[in-house]
């Protein structure tokens, strides 16, 4: 039983998503703070009712809700037009099973007939006088009151659903050490128990039980209490000592797991996060999704290789959601299974047109992934041209390279600009290409008809290539002084520059001097 | 071809739950949908599967009637009819909700408080969304359950009893069980179908049975009343099969009793019988009672009524005519394993009644004399 899809309206980043994910193994490949892990706690929660391992209903708080939405609403409110509250809504989409009909109806967004489970976090109808008070004056106001909301997570069905009812499990497994909770394990905790019948369960309990009553029966237990009893200052009443017997110390929360004798939380994160992998996929067979996040944060490069060589294995058999930032997680699991995950835009490259597809499915991930990741990218021909815009941005940006501004140059081979513009145009990412004119700047427009505003370039066809461009825009005093050359004539130091492109690029890239540069070149930095 | 649907109809203690329960709880290739009107019978339904399978197998699930409604035939495909508000749950009347409201105004028919729907009109309410949903509503509750059955089926009332026939169309095999002698409750009082309202509903039956919708199997025997406990009952519905009792231990108090006012403490106290009233106008002492229509689907070795003014006359003049409605009273009596006694003294020209007395080989308690 797989999820199809995923819903996502107001949850924090997440605006208004709508994901279709894959049969085993879905990438989300996206810059930082951009949604990817957010929309993993999106998954986990409308599947487990869990917020970082905490009951939703008592995690509460306004951050939760899209700071545009609430904003947008509450300048609205201000300007004294009423509208129904922000809420927050996430449904997961399951596989259409007859097992599952249970949980199928039509209540959920998109009105498909088809099993699922939804979680919406809004105004409690009882608290409404409470909230139109609390909004009275708008302008006091600048957050959601979320003490007047409440949690309802229905199947489509729109019946309650529970924990146990939900048929699809979900495990989260982040290698941030920051979340790991107090105690035992969560995880394992939780696949313990779904591993164990309830019988196997009760038997445990009891025996657990026994064991702790002997313990407080032990003579020397006796004798503790035997002087706490002659303590007669302490209190009025008879004062003994026992271990705790109540329900919240069952032996769930005192299994600690071992890995070679060491204590599963003293393992190192790699070790952790692969053995939770592989418990997970061993206890839940089928109904299951694997939820990772980010594995290249926090683990050594060995244990991230480590970690995804699992993640590869068990996407052959499980549903699993990857986010990362990592190219080398990408070029490892596969460039086929990426969603471009970008806020609120996204896309699978089978969105691309086919040809497109083709050939990103040939290319190794990177490239893909710089762009994808880049805020701006300026596409380039080759070295020379890709040193010499380097050269330019710093040159027009106080000195500071273009990575350092979130500007990716993009040295892209047979020149697949489209390939490239294609992805930029639905991501929405500002690209710009840099490019020779070749003698006829009528064949460029044709070759990038529909791209043309992306494509920078010079309209003089006499200077065909970078090498001419260069010398229009400089003296030949200024070049030779940059060569190291005492060409005289401008043909000959034009030769010298067209066979030997990328020294001379290099020469001009690290060059004390600055030169000119050619117009279209400045454009692509400006733009 | 013999219908796959059945109607079961077998007169009280004739264990018609007991044997559901085993049937549906051993079919576990099956997934089965119980329903029942009363939270009474739910509660016994629940109990026999404890007893019997230790729990509720995984593969019966156990409803009433109105959580059925709600939860697979309303809510679902909801949208479809009216797609304002979640119905949160059943606005329960005991009589007929708004009448004069248009059934064009969705909300106002149907829905209260804007998030509640009236009780009589629930059923309807599901027919709409089931018509509706182009096939997609019968379609989940066929991929859902192999097997619904009804228990107490005689409950059933209004739009009701068109659901059922939309169920027993579908491929989802449907069984009814029930005793229309024992139609003491409505789950509506809908004016839809009232012509079967009560033991009518047998007409319903039969009609289904024409039409080749299902079978009927009628079953005149009781394993809990004695015969004299049967005949008694019987009487109430002279038009109707007579019930041949399995029930043969003698226990040496057995059959019919009339016992006069001074003894009724001693026969309490003597053999601690279940004390039944028609309803809290009957005054029954220091007692505690149970009202005839609480008692339904309980059993009990021996039962002590308070009668009330239609049983008196019944006695006193041998006419079952006096019990216009005899549901309740059918209920009552079949309750009694082996003795069915009246607090009652004057003539009586009902047979088979027997006058109580002390019974001589034992001492006489104090407080009777």
């Amino acid at each position: 039983m797989r999820i199809t899809r995923v819903v996502a309206k107001n949850f924090k980043v997440l605006r208004d998503v709508n994901l279709t994910l894959n049969k085993g193994l879905t990438i989300l490949v996206g810059d930082n703070e951009t949604g990817k892990s957010t929309l993993l706690e999106a998954i986990h929660l409308v599947l487990t009712g869990l917020l970082y391992g905490r009951l939703i209903a008592n995690e509460l708080a306004p951050y939760l809700f899209n700071s545009q939405t609430v904003g947008e609403y509450l300048t609205k409110l201000g300007e004294g037009q009423f509208q129904p509250p922000p809420y927050i809504l996430i449904e997961a989409y399951f596989e259409d099973h007859p097992d599952l009909a249970k949980h199928r109806g039509i209540n959920n967004s998109l009105k498909l007939d088809v099993p699922g489970v939804s979680m919406k976090i809004e105004l409690n109808e009882d608290y409404l006088p409470n909230f139109r008070e609390y909004m009275a004056d708008p302008l006091r106001v600048d957050a959601i009151p979320t003490e007047y909301y409440s949690v309802r997570w229905f199947s489509f069905a729109h019946n309650p659903v529970t924990q146990r009812s939900v048929p699809v499990k979900s495990t989260i497994i982040d290698t941030y050490s920051t979340r790991t909770f107090s105690g035992a394990d969560r995880y394992i905790a939780g696949i313990v128990e779904a591993a164990l019948s309830a019988k196997e369960q009760a038997d445990l309990s009891l025996a657990y039980r026994e064991l702790r009553s002997g313990f407080s029966k032990q003579p020397q237990m006796e004798a503790l209490n035997k002087h706490f009893a002659a303590q007669k200052d302490i209190s009025d009443k008879k004062l003994s000592v026992s271990l705790d017997m109540s329900a919240r110390s069952g032996w769930e929360s005192n299994l600690m797991p071992f890995l070679d004798s060491i204590p599963f939380t003293n393992a190192g994160k790699g070790e952790q996060s692969s053995a939770k992998l592989r418990l997970a996929v061993q206890s839940y067979a089928d109904a299951h999704i694997v939820l990772v996040e980010e594995p290249e944060n926090h683990l050594s490069y060995s244990n991230m290789h480590r970690l995804v060589s699992k993640v590869a294995e068990v996407a052959a058999t499980q549903q699993l959601v990857i986010a990362t930032h990592s190219s080398f997680v990408l070029n490892k699991l596969g460039v086929e299974n990426v969603i471009l995950f970008c806020g609120n835009n996204h896309l699978t490259l089978e969105q691309l047109p086919p040809d497109t597809y083709n050939y990103f499915m040939k290319l190794p991930g990177h490239d893909t992934l710089r762009l994808i990741l880049a805020t701006k990218a300026i596409l380039v021909e080759g070295p020379s041209d890709e040193l010499i815009v380097q050269r330019a941005f710093a040159d027009s940006n106080d000195g500071k390279s273009p990575l350092e501004m979130g500007v990716d140059v993009i040295s892209v081979k047979s020149l697949s600009f489209k390939r490239f513009l294609d992805i930029a145009k639905a991501l929405k990412i500002s690209a710009r290409v840099v490019t020779d004119n070749d003698g006829s700047v009528e064949k460029l427009k044709k070759r990038y008809e529909g791209y043309i505003e992306y494509i920078c370039y010079d309209e003089d066809e006499c200077c065909k290539t970078l090498e001419p461009q260069l010398l229009k825009a400089n003296s030949r005093q200024t070049l030779n002084a940059v060569f190291g050359t005492i060409f005289t004539d401008h043909a000959d130091l034009l030769e010298f520059m067209s066979l030997n492109k990328t020294d001379c690029a290099l020469k001009i890239f690290s060059s004390q001097q600055r030169i000119t540069y050619p117009a279209y070149i400045l454009d692509a930095i400006k733009k | 071809m013999p219908s796959k649907n059945s109607i079961r109809l077998a007169a009280g203690g004739a264990g018609k739950t007991t044997a559901m329960v085993r049937e549906a709880g051993a079919a576990s290739q099956n997934a089965i949908a119980i329903l029942t009107y009363t939270n009474n019978n739910y509660d016994e339904i629940v109990r026999i599967f404890y007893r019997e399978f230790g729990s509720i197998p995984s593969h019966v699930s156990v409803y009433t009637w109105y959580t059925f409604l709600l939860r697979e035939c309303i809510r679902p495909y909801q949208p479809c009819f009216y797609d304002a508000s979640r119905i949160e749950s059943i606005f329960f009347l005991t009589g007929r909700s708004l009448n004069w409201a248009s059934k064009a105004n969705v909300e106002r028919y149907y829905i209260c408080h804007g998030r509640y729907i009236y009780s009589d009109k629930a059923a309807e309410f599901a027919l709409e969304c089931a018509q509706r949903s182009d096939g997609r509503w019968i379609r989940r509750l066929n991929d859902m359950f192999d097997h619904i059955y009804v228990d107490e089926v005689q409950d059933l009332a209004g739009y009701d009893l068109d659901l059922i026939d939309r169920l027993m169309r579908s491929n989802i095999l449907v069984t009814l069980i029930g005793d229309v002698r024992q139609a003491t409750y409505s789950t509506n009082q809908s004016p839809r179908n009232s012509q079967y309202r009560g033991p009518a509903i047998r007409n319903l039956f039969l009609q289904w049975k024409q039409a080749g919708q299902c079978h009927v199997d009628e079953c005149a025997e009781s394993h809990r009343c004695n015969q004299t406990v049967c005949d008694l009952a019987d009487s109430l519905y002279p038009d109707m099969p007579r019930t041949t009792s399995k029930n043969l231990t003698v226990t040496g108090h057995d059959g019919l009793f009339m016992v006069p006012r001074l003894l009724v403490s001693d026969y309490v106290r003597l053999y601690t019988p279940a004390v039944l009233r028609y309803d809290l106008k009957t005054k029954c002492g220091e007692y505690v009672p149970m009202n005839f229509g609480d008692s339904k689907g309980k059993t009990f070795d021996r039962v002590l009524i308070f009668p009330n003014g239609p049983i008196k006359s019944y006695f006193s003049s041998g006419d079952i005519r006096k019990i216009t409605s005899p549901a309740k009273y059918y209920v009552a009596f079949t309750r009694a394993r082996f003795s069915l006694a009246f607090a009652y003294e004057g003539a009586c020209k009902v047979p088979y009644v027997s006058q109580y007395s002390w019974p001589a080989e034992k001492p006489r308690p104090e407080a009777a004399s």
